[in-house]
């Protein structure tokens, strides 16, 4: 009962963090150089032209009118029709969401495995040679550039030695998609039983999902050790051990206590993806919302801009309520 | 504790399957799943999808190789067969495409076009006269962009309903009010194509009376290919238009992807594995890489592309022609044709480019020399030289290097320039809104073969794209003479007096380079025919497997 009336709480503060989301980003795309009347018209419209497509587009009124007439309309759940696919905005992100979803959640996933444990045997053991390669490790991998890095698992496992396939999406250009009902290629795959797409899908998913998985292995790896060591050092592990409990129990004690600072970390790195996997979408052509957002900013395209962060703030704040939620499962003590 | 080291196993499992299923992934899929035949389809790789498809608004470099494939005009240039291996037109001759014949009339004034009939559209309607009335008498004045803006000046409409008339079903005619050397010519211009009208209407709307949201995404032309999936960013797909009315000239290829790959390295590492059949857009650099690969076979034409430093001549310092001849002869041509470009562009000496009629490169003579440079500047007043800006489109890799090399080198005779770069949709703002200030680089093309083109779009003034205000008024009455007379002598002496003006007298321009056209497919993809608006007809190309 006190969860739902905590997650009620919760749900109730979005309602001003959006408005106000909304709010800043309606007047910063509006800060923009250049104007979208323009670039839509090309090359070869003038004056009128430009002026009635201004018209059209509703640029012509006064920006308090514009900013309630976008209220009003996402209230309704319209985000408004992108002014160079000529979709709404809502259909354009729900064909690429899935795709940035799917890519960051197996990234993630891949971090944790990877960086976690890294990050308990270099605080348990120190000095060890293991310990000394993984801290080089996070040093190496916290300072490359993840566009850089893609570039060059898709040069040694694509060009030269031919194991992956071309880094073109999210299946090959002649693989008959699954019927969308997840958007996630692998699991849509799965319930149409096209074992192809499955196969190609996973396999397109394997570069892009290193690139970030190992980028983003670093703070995951470096957040767990410096917790686990901390906690290492406590009285309470200091107690257990004097009083004999077993290195597995201790480390469990450690680990547990470890916990809330990983999933911070980790809720930290989810939520940034969602917008950060641009320049990884574009060297494997992922077509995912990072591409869309990118190529909205060029496009000065106010609504699709506006609908992406809107997604991205909401997104954002799912993950740091179940990063609060989580919160209470490791830490009793935390009362809601 | 045992539940965690279960959740990593079981993490690691996964990656593992992912793994194994990628490393076997190149072998494993099989043909059962390919519902297209890989052989009859080609795989087009570009750096951005088109930015539409509506040739009113839409003319990315994209968007005009896919309009050409979508639409025909009523007239076109044969092909002819060039020693670099492309098909490139014959500009002495016009022959009927969507016209089956054509008259102008000895006076020059009224041209009259006798349309194929039959001819199915994608949509499936029958050509007829209504659709150039529609698409000049209404959706051109309705729209106010590129046809009137850009093509009825061409054609020297300024009063459609007036001038074009429909005589019966099939024919049409054009009367102008003094000769028209280049109705001919024009009428072949991809931005004179003709679209499907009843298709057009169907989707028009009280608040979209001219369906340019159903154009910029879908086709109503009656060309080779129809579009079939448009996904602006990833990819556009298109199939062989099987009513296409020139069986001659039917695609060979029954369908063509479009697919948008940003980065150029990744363009290159698909047509080396043979994933994508042609990557465009590719730097010198990757360019040179990729001649004597296995495989794969590079193709360079002089095309029509000629790249310059412009100025805003409406401003001092570059209102006088001294300054510019001065920044003329401090430029490092060879630098810039060596390393930049690395051999593969050719250096630029007139407003005409070097492979259409009319042009001549005898009057550019500006061999880098500072000293030359250095007079003119003490001559134009400017002996302590000047600082100003320099803009650059940052879509363009190349304009940064030349940039980079004017800095240095104007350094020497003491003019200080900042380097702007601007994205390439800012940089297009700025350049349609005639608001580029100081010097900037720009890149363009006439898409119309005839000497007087360039003339008409970059040097009489007034002009939409005359993006620097030149003004000179002996070539605006030579360009005048031009577009009035059908006396080819006559004509071919005022362009030639115009490049003296514009090149020599009063130079409009840094000349710097003809880039060329440059594309690498692989080697068993034959007849790449080019068109002037740097596209290239899908509907020529074949595969050959020895």
């Amino acid at each position: 009962m006190r969860i739902a009336k905590y997650l009620g709480k919760r749900l109730l503060t979005f309602i001003p963090l959006l408005i106000g989301v909304i709010l800043v980003v309606f007047v910063l795309v509006r800060l923009l150089p250049g104007d979208p009347a323009t670039r839509l018209a090309g090359n070869f419209a003038y004056g009128d032209t430009i002026a009635a497509l201004r018209e059209s587009m509703g640029l012509d009124k006064p920006i308090w009118q514009q900013f309630f007439i976008y209220l009003g309309n996402v209230l309704q759940g319209n985000l408004g029709e992108s002014w160079f696919t000529n979709k709404p905005i809502l259909d354009d992100l729900i064909v690429r969401f899935p795709a940035t979803l799917e890519l960051i959640t197996l990234s993630i996933l891949f971090s944790i495995a990877i960086g976690v444990p890294l990050g308990i045997v270099a605080a348990i053991k120190p000095k060890s040679i293991f310990s000394r390669i993984s801290t080089g490790y996070g040093f190496f991998a916290g300072s490359i550039a993840d566009f850089w890095f893609g570039l060059m698992l898709v040069f040694v496992f694509f060009t030269t030695l031919n194991w992956f396939p071309a880094p073109i999406g999210r299946l090959d250009l002649t693989i008959t998609p699954p019927l969308q009902i997840t958007g996630f290629l692998v699991i849509d795959s799965l319930l149409a039983g096209n074992w192809n797409a499955l196969m190609n899908s996973i396999a397109h998913l394997a570069l892009p999902v290193l690139t970030l998985g190992l980028i983003n292995v670093a703070p995951i790896m470096k957040m767990t050790l410096s917790s686990m060591k901390e906690v290492m050092e406590s009285d309470f592990i200091n107690h257990a051990k004097v009083l004999g409990l077993s290195d597995k129990k201790v480390m469990r004690y450690a680990l547990r206590n470890s916990l809330p600072s990983i999933v911070t970390i980790l809720g930290v790195i989810y939520g940034s993806l969602l917008g950060g996997a641009v320049l990884v979408e574009t060297v494997f052509g992922w077509g995912g919302l990072g591409q869309y957002v990118t190529q909205a900013l060029v496009n000065k395209d106010y609504s699709a801009i506006q609908g992406f962060v809107l997604v991205a703030t909401i997104f954002s704040l799912f993950i740091y309520l179940f990063v609060d939620l989580i919160y209470m499962i490791f830490d009793p003590r935390i009362k809601f | 504790m045992k539940r965690i080291i279960l959740l990593i196993s079981a993490l690691i499992l996964l990656l593992t399957v992912i793994i194994t299923g990628c490393v076997k992934q190149s072998k494993t899929v099989s043909s059962e799943d390919i519902n297209v035949d890989r052989d009859r389809t080609l795989i087009w790789t570009v750096p951005a999808t088109p930015n539409g498809l509506d040739s009113e608004y839409h003319n990315s470099l994209q968007a005009l190789e896919a309009q050409s494939n979508m639409y025909d005009s009523a007239l076109r240039y044969p092909f002819k067969e060039d020693e670099s291996g492309f098909l490139v037109p014959d500009y002495s001759k016009v022959e009927s495409s969507l016209a089956e014949s054509w008259e102008l009339s000895k006076d020059g004034k009224t041209l009259t076009v006798h349309l194929r009939q039959g001819v199915k559209s994608h949509a499936g309607n029958e050509l007829t006269a209504d659709d150039f009335m529609y698409q000049w008498v209404d959706r051109a004045w309705g729209l106010n962009a590129m046809y009137k803006n850009f093509s009825a000046d061409g054609l020297k409409l300024n009063d459609p309903e007036k001038q074009l008339k429909k005589i019966d079903k099939y024919t049409f005619s054009l009367t102008v009010d003094t000769p028209n050397p280049i109705a001919e010519p024009m009428m072949t211009h991809i931005f004179t194509h003709l679209m499907d009208s009843v298709d057009a209407k169907a989707y028009s709307t009280k608040s979209d009376p001219w369906a340019t949201k159903y154009l910029s995404v879908n086709g109503s032309g009656h060309g080779p290919f129809k579009v079939t999936k448009y996904i602006p960013g990833q990819q556009v797909e298109f199939e062989a238009f099987n009513d296409y009315w020139d069986k001659k000239n039917k695609s060979w290829f029954q369908k063509v992807i479009m697919k948008e790959v940003p980065s150029s390295s990744n363009r290159v590492a698909l047509l080396l594995s043979g994933t994508a059949d042609a990557a465009t857009s590719l730097t010198p650099n990757e360019l040179q890489t990729l001649k004597g690969k296995p495989g794969v076979k590079v193709y360079s034409w002089s095309g029509n592309l000629i790249q310059r430093v412009e100025f805003n001549q409406e401003k001092p310092p570059f209102d006088n022609p001294k300054v510019r001849k001065a920044l003329a002869y401090a430029t490092p041509y060879k630098d810039i044709l060596s390393s930049v470009y690395l051999g593969m562009a050719k250096q630029a000496t007139s407003i005409i480019p070097s492979t259409y009629p009319g042009y001549t490169g005898e009057y550019w003579d500006y061999k880098t020399n500072f000293d030359k440079a250095k007079k003119l500047l003490k001559e134009a007043g400017y002996d302590k030289g000047f600082k100003t800006t320099l803009t650059i489109n940052a879509g363009i890799t190349q304009e940064q290097q030349i940039a980079i090399l004017l800095k240095s080198s104007f350094k020497n005779i003491g003019v200080e320039i900042e380097i702007q770069e601007l994205q390439t949709g800012d940089y297009y703002n700025n350049l349609v809104q005639h608001n580029m200030d100081g010097m900037f680089i720009f890149q363009d093309m006439p898409g119309v073969a005839d000497g007087g083109f360039s003339t008409k779009l970059w040097a009489q003034h007034p002009s939409n794209i005359n993006y620097g205000g030149y003004k000179n008024e002996e070539v605006n009455r030579l360009y005048k003479e031009t577009t009035e007379t059908l006396d080819v002598k006559k004509r071919n002496a005022n362009f030639k007096r115009i490049q003296e003006i514009v090149v020599k007298e009063d130079p409009i321009w840094i000349y710097l380079t003809e880039p060329g056209y440059h594309i690498a497919m692989r080697e068993d993809i034959k007849n790449p025919a080019w068109g002037t608006s740097q596209d290239i007809r899908w509907n020529m190309l074949s595969r050959e497997r020895n």
